[in-house]
Formats: C-alpha cells, structure tokens, sequence
C-alpha cells in the first residue's frame, strides 16, 4: 500500500484545502510540517521532479509574500535562484536550511509528487489507490 | 373522502393543522447542504441525526429527508461524500424516535422495487406508520455510473420510474399479481406485512423537467422543489396543484428547501454568511454542480452565475433564510402565503444553531399563525396525578 505524506505549512489555504481534500476524500496521509524537511527528504523528492528542486521553490518574491507577508530575509533566495545563481545542489542546500522557500503543500507517495494544490491533479493523481488491506489470511 | 382527508383523519404529521410544515435536509451526509470547509461540530453520524432529531420532536418538526448519495462530488469537501444509506438510517431512526415523519429516499434504478417495497414496510412497522418515500431517477452521472449502466436517459429514466412505483403501490396494495411491464415483470406477487399507514406512506418527489412534474402529479403527495422567487412558489404551486388534478384526478401539495442563519442582528448573520458561503465555500464544487445543472451558460449574468453558486454553497440552492429571527419568520410566513406546504431547512451546524432558531423563530410563526403551538406530552406522573384527580370520590 502507497504511503502518501503532506509536508504543509499552517495558515496556508492551499495546504488547508489540500488536507481537506485527502481527508474527505478518503486517502489517508501523514502530515509534516515543510520545516521538517531534511537534505535526504529534498533530494529524493527533487529527483521525481522533472524541473527539480526548483520547482519545489516559490518562483517569485510576491508569491513568496503573499503566504509569508512578515518574512523578509528568504527574498533576496528567491531572487538568486530564480536568476539563475545557483546550482541544483546549492539549492537543494540552501531549501534544507530555509525550508520557508518550499511552496505548500507539496505531496507525495515517493514515487510522484504533487506541489501546490491543484483539483484537476489531485483527481488524477489519485485513481486506484489502495487505502485499507483486507486480504490477510 | 379524499386521500388528503384520509391522511389528515389518520393523524399523519404531513397533513396536521401546520400551514407550514417544517422538516430538515440531509442530516445523514456529510456537509449536510452546505458546502462549505468553515468549521462546525456536525458529523453526519448516528448520534449526531439523534440528537438532531430529538430537538426536531421537542419542536414540533413535521418531517426528515435524507439525501440519498453513493459518493461525493468532488472538490476539497468532497460534498456529501460520507453518507449513510437511507432505508437502513430510517430503520434506526424509526427505532429511537416517536413523533418524527422519517422519509428514505432512494434511486429508483439501484434498487428492486419489491426490495423497496418490502424494506418500507418493515420500516413502517418499526416507526409505526412514520416512513415515506422519496424517489429520485439519479441525475449525477459519476454516481449511476459505478452501478454500470444505470444512468437512463431522461425520459426513460421517468418511465422506468413509473413502472417502479406501479410495483411497490400493486405490493403494497394487493396480492398474488402479475404485472407486465418494460422493465419489471412480476409473478404472483404477494407481500406481508403491508404497511400500515392510512391509505400508505407518504410520497414525494423532485423534478422540475416536464416528465419529472407528471410523475410527481400522477403518483405522489409533495412535489418537492427550489423556489426563485415569492411569484415563482405561487405560480409553481398552482401549475402542480392543476397539473395533477386535471390530468389525473388527485390533490397535490408543494414543499420546498432553504438554509437558515439566523443570528440576534442582521449583522452577525450576515458576517457568519460570509465567512461560511464567501471564505470558506468550496467553490470547486459549487463549480462542479453549477455545471453539471447547466447553470454555467453565457446567457446568464456574472450576478446571477455568483448568486446561484452561493446559495449551492449555502444550502444546496435552497431559499436564503438569513437574518434575525423577524427576518427569518417574515421569510417563511411568506412561502406559506404562496400555498407551499411546508419547508425544510438545513443548518451549518444543526446542534449549535437549531436550539436557538427552534427557541425565537418557532413561536414568531406561531403568532402569525401559520404553526399551531406545540402541545407538550405530560410526564408519566403528571399522567397519573390528573387520573387522581378524575377520580377521586366526590365528597359528600
């Protein structure tokens, strides 16, 4: 059975509506926090993601503060990776250390990962997902 | 004597003295008819339609309609997608409760009408004669679609229904029949016990589509609906009424839905309104219904798409009952004077808000006379002590 997990950060609407999404719709999940990300957990989650770690980053610094509007310092980040400044692996460095870069929700069975919330990927993502094992002997 | 007589003589709480009956929407799914993601303690569970259903006796409520739902449609709230069957929820409900009207409401193409037949009349012994039927063709496709192939047309989808009911009132009414139709063919069928309800359980049905008007006109009790406006209720009323007299002889009665917020001021309800329909409504859903109801059409105005997507997340598209508890009652002494019959509501959150509806809106209709006040059971011991007193020996 796939193991789905949420890494999410509170007072965010997409996470909220992503959580209530998998709840109400009957798929279960393990919610983290994004702050609990680790180096390992970016690395594994960016090499399922065709455009890498980047796309797991906010592209821009008004989206950045429209969810984060008293956080200051991550900007001047998201400026130096979204010119271009840094490598995949400095970035995935710099995402563990400042895990506020990461966009909320971002969902996974560690095979496919979805970030962000999006209704049209969460109903295709989630076709034939077992939820309960009802086959032991 | 006419069936409504035979209703009313029989003591049926659909046809007491009430000009306008009160009853409530879908306690048995989730959301009940709000979609919405705001917060509320309402949990479409046993205890919880108990509970609510307790507060519906002490009140003096007529009926309850569940929603008969096989999944949800979708969207963050995934909008009645936790819902317990019906006949099997008023089976339970018949058993702990004593006044209520309880109503199933079932897909006529996912059940065999000798299942349903049979299945209401045991619930009519359970209740002691406080079932009724409310049939539904099936209209979400994604739902009639996991039965494979059950998603008629829509005007087979009406014939297929008239011969369903046909069924259950032959095995309600008669035994050892043969009936032949398109869809159903029936040996010497026999059924025991019937029900017990004078002349039977109640019926009653949606469908605004023509076919959908004539089935309810021919078979049921209630033609059940959404009113657009005041003139709208009173022209759909007589339109049924008429319908269902020149056609096929027999009286009609209307009832509609709405959803209530009732708060001390205008402004607190109208700011819990916003919070609960504007922030938090799951819009995708909203989204998701309007379409699927054809709603969404380039002909209709921005104001309109908006307004009709609120009063979904509202309510299911019910009336808008929003306000104090004079502006509430204004609204529904109002539906009455069109010749509607009745109500149902749903709230956010029926425990919290009910109490308070139940305690200032109740006694504002019964002051304009469209309730009679509720007549409350005398204890066990106040049974006994007025017995005393009746016969106590004259002193001399």
């Amino acid at each position: 059975m796939d193991r789905w997990v949420m890494y999410a950060k509170s007072g965010n609407p997409a996470s909220d509506i992503a959580k209530a999404w998998l709840k109400n719709n009957g798929i279960p999940f393990e919610s983290n926090s994004v702050f609990r990300l680790t180096r390992g957990e970016i690395a594994r989650l960016a090499d399922l993601i065709p455009g890498g770690v980047r796309e797991m980053i906010y592209p821009d610094v008004f989206s950045f503060s429209m969810i984060n509007p008293q956080r200051d310092f991550e900007r001047k980040y998201i400026e130096k990776i979204q010119s271009g400044q840094l490598s995949e692996e400095e970035m995935r460095d710099l995402l563990a250390e400042v895990p506020s870069l990461a966009i909320s929700p971002i969902i996974t069975n560690y095979k496919t990962v979805i970030v962000g919330y999006d209704l049209d990927t969460m109903v295709s993502t989630f076709r034939f997902v077992k939820v309960k094992d009802v086959t032991i002997a | 004597m006419s069936r409504f007589d035979v209703f009313r003589e029989a003591g049926n709480p659909m046809f007491n003295d009430n000009k306008l009956k009160l009853g409530i929407f879908g306690p048995n799914v989730s959301n009940s008819c709000s979609m919405t993601l705001a917060n509320t303690t309402f949990k479409p569970d046993f205890e919880t339609n108990v509970k609510i259903a307790k507060m519906m006796e002490d009140a003096g409520y007529e009926c309850i309609v569940p929603v008969a739902r096989w999944r949800g449609f979708g969207g963050s709230s995934n909008f009645n997608g936790n819902c317990m069957e019906t006949y099997t929820w008023a089976a339970a409900m018949a058993a702990v409760t004593k006044k209520i009207y309880l109503f199933c409401t079932s897909h006529v193409p996912t059940m065999h009408p000798i299942v349903a037949s049979k299945m209401l009349s045991t619930i009519d012994e359970i209740s002691k004669g406080r079932i009724g039927l409310n049939t539904v063709t099936g209209w979400f496709p994604k739902e009639m679609d996991m039965f494979a192939g059950k998603k008629m047309e829509h005007d087979k989808g009406y014939e297929y229904a008239t011969e369903w009911m046909e069924v259950v009132l032959k095995m309600w009414s008669e035994q050892f029949f043969d009936y032949k139709g398109d869809f159903f063919e029936i040996k010497d069928g026999w059924q025991e016990p019937k029900p017990t309800q004078s002349p039977r359980p109640v019926l009653i049905s949606a469908g605004t589509s023509k076919k959908g008007r004539e089935f309810s006109a021919r078979f049921t009790d209630f033609n059940f609906g959404y009113i657009e406006s005041m003139e709208h209720g009173k022209e759909w009323t007589n339109y049924m009424k008429k319908l269902a007299w020149d056609e096929f002889r027999r009286e009609i009665n209307t009832f509609t839905t709405g959803f209530v917020v009732c708060r001390p001021t205008e402004k607190e309800a109208k700011e819990f309104y916003d919070y609960y329909v504007r922030e938090q409504g799951d819009w995708e859903v909203a989204n998701i219904i309007c379409d699927m109801f054809g709603i969404e059409s380039s002909s209709n105005s921005i104001d309109f798409l908006t307004k009709a997507r609120e009063n979904f997340i509202g309510g299911w598209g019910g009336w808008a009952f929003v306000g104090t508890p004079e502006q509430v009652a204004d609204e529904m002494i109002k539906i009455s004077k069109t010749g509607i019959s009745g109500t149902l509501v749903s709230f956010l959150d029926y425990v919290e808000e009910m109490p308070y509806f139940n305690e200032n809106v109740l006694p504002l209709l019964e002051q304009a006379g469209v309730r009679k006040p509720i007549k409350q059971e005398e204890s066990p011991e106040e049974q006994e002590n007025t017995n005393t007193e009746l016969y106590s020996p004259v002193q001399v």
